[in-house]
C-alpha cells in the first residue's frame, strides 16, 4: 500500500504539536507549580518541627526555672481565694504590731489583657479597704512588707486623722489608718 | 541525460521526505516521552505534597497542642507580670519624702493621700506662720517629686499655734521603685531663703 509520506509527516507533525501544547507543556508548567508547593510544604514542615523543638526547650528552661514560676504564680494567682491573702495581711499586720479591724473586700475588677497573647486570661483587679489600727512606724513596715512581698499589692491611698501629732514625730502612740490596696489575679 | 536528471532529483526529493518523516517521528516521540515523564512527575510531587502535610498534621497533636497552650500561658504570664511589676508602686515612699523635709516644729496630724492621682492632703500644727510658709518652701523646691503645693486653711489656735491644711500633688516619680534609694535627707533650711 502507497502511503502519502508528506501527508503523513504533516499529521504527525500535527499530532506531536497537539500533545506538546495540550499535554506535555500543561503537565510542565503543573509540575513546576508542584514543586513550588512541594517546597512550601516541607519549609511549612520544617518549621513545625523547628517550632515544636524550640517551644519544648522553652518549657524545659522554664520549668527549671521553678523559684521564679513560683513568684510569678504567687504575684498572679489563676484562682484567687481571698483566705491566703487576707491570713497574709494578718501576719504582716501583727508583725508590724498593728491590728487589723476590718478588711472589706470589692469586686474584682477586670483589666484586660496586659500583654498581647494568644491566652484568653485576663488580669483582675482585687480591691482591699484595710481599717488598721496601730503606730505610725507600724504601718510604714506594713507598707514595707507589703511592697516586697511576693504577692504583688499596690496602696491605692493611705489615710489617717489625728487629734495629735502623728507624723513625723510620734511613733509609738497607737493611730487609726484606712488603706486601699490592689492586688491582681487571673 | 534529462531522465537521469530527474531520476536523480526524484531519489533526493524521497530521501529528504524520509528525513522529515523520521524527524516528524522523533518530534512526535519527544512529545509522547515529556508527557509520560511531566504526569509521572506531578503524580510523584502530589504524593510528596500529600505526605508533606499528613507529617505536618501529625504534628499537631494533642500534646503538642497543649505544649502550645502552655508555653503561651505562661508566656502571657510572664508578659503580665513584667507589666504590673514595672508598674508597681512604692507608697512608703512619700512617708520617706515628708520625714525628711519637714521642718522640726511641725507636725501633721492627718494624712490623706491618693496614689492614682498623686493628691496628698496634709494637715497639722507649726509654731507660727513664718515657720509655715518655710515649710511650705521647702514642698515647693521638692520639684523632682512634687508638682504643686497649696495651702487650703491656716488659722491661729487658742495656744498660740496655727493649724494648717495643704494639698501637694506629687509627681509619679516619687512612687518609683529606684525613688526609695535616691530620697536626699533634709536639706539645711535657712530662714532667709
Amino acid at each position: 500500500m502507497e502511503v502519502n509520506k508528506p501527508a503523513l509527516i504533516i499529521i504527525i507533525l500535527a499530532i506531536s504539536l497537539t500533545t506538546f501544547f495540550l499535554f506535555a507543556l500543561p503537565k510542565y508548567q503543573d509540575s513546576k507549580r508542584l514543586e513550588l508547593d512541594l517546597a512550601q510544604k516541607q519549609s511549612q514542615y520544617e518549621g513545625l518541627v523547628n517550632y515544636y523543638l524550640g517551644l519544648s526547650d522553652i518549657l524545659n528552661k522554664i520549668q527549671q526555672q521553678k523559684d521564679v514560676l513560683d513568684k510569678i504564680n504567687s504575684a498572679l494567682p489563676t484562682n484567687f481565694t481571698l483566705s491566703p491573702v487576707v491570713e497574709f495581711l494578718q501576719q504582716k499586720a501583727e508583725e508590724a504590731n498593728l491590728t487589723i479591724k476590718a478588711v472589706t473586700f470589692s469586686q474584682q475588677q477586670a483589666l484586660g489583657s496586659l500583654a498581647s497573647s494568644g491566652s484568653n486570661m485576663n488580669v483582675k483587679d482585687v480591691n482591699l479597704k484595710i481599717d488598721l489600727s496601730g503606730s505610725y512606724q507600724g504601718i510604714k513596715e506594713f507598707l514595707a512588707s507589703l511592697e516586697n512581698s511576693a504577692r504583688i499589692f499596690e496602696v491605692d491611698s493611705i489615710s489617717f486623722t489625728s487629734d495629735q501629732a502623728v507624723l513625723p514625730k510620734n511613733s509609738s502612740q497607737s493611730y487609726d489608718f484606712l488603706m486601699n490596696i490592689k492586688t491582681h489575679t487571673y | 541525460m534529462v531522465y537521469f536528471d530527474h531520476t536523480q532529483k526524484s531519489k533526493e526529493n524521497i530521501m529528504v521526505v524520509d528525513y522529515l518523516f523520521y524527524f516528524a517521528c522523533i518530534i512526535l516521540a519527544v512529545s509522547v516521552l515529556s508527557y509520560l515523564v511531566f504526569n509521572f512527575k506531578v503524580q510523584l510531587q502530589q504524593k510528596q505534597i500529600q505526605t508533606a502535610e499528613n507529617m505536618s498534621i501529625a504534628l499537631g497533636t494533642v500534646d503538642n497542642r497543649a505544649y502550645s497552650k502552655k508555653f503561651l500561658n505562661y508566656k502571657k504570664q510572664i508578659d503580665d507580670f513584667t507589666a504590673i511589676i514595672s508598674d508597681h508602686k512604692i507608697t512608703s515612699n512619700v512617708f520617706n519624702f515628708i520625714e525628711k523635709n519637714t521642718l522640726p516644729d511641725i507636725w501633721f496630724s492627718s494624712f490623706n493621700m491618693q496614689e492614682s492621682s498623686g493628691e496628698l492632703k496634709l494637715s497639722g500644727e507649726v509654731s507660727d506662720l513664718g515657720q509655715l510658709s518655710q515649710q511650705i518652701a521647702v514642698f515647693e523646691k521638692s520639684t523632682n517629686y512634687v508638682s504643686t503645693v497649696s495651702v487650703v486653711d491656716s488659722q491661729e489656735n487658742n495656744n498660740g499655734r496655727v493649724s494648717f491644711a495643704l494639698d501637694l500633688v506629687l509627681k509619679p516619680e516619687i512612687f518609683n521603685y529606684q525613688t526609695a534609694n535616691n530620697l536626699l535627707p533634709v536639706q539645711s533650711f535657712n530662714s532667709n531663703n
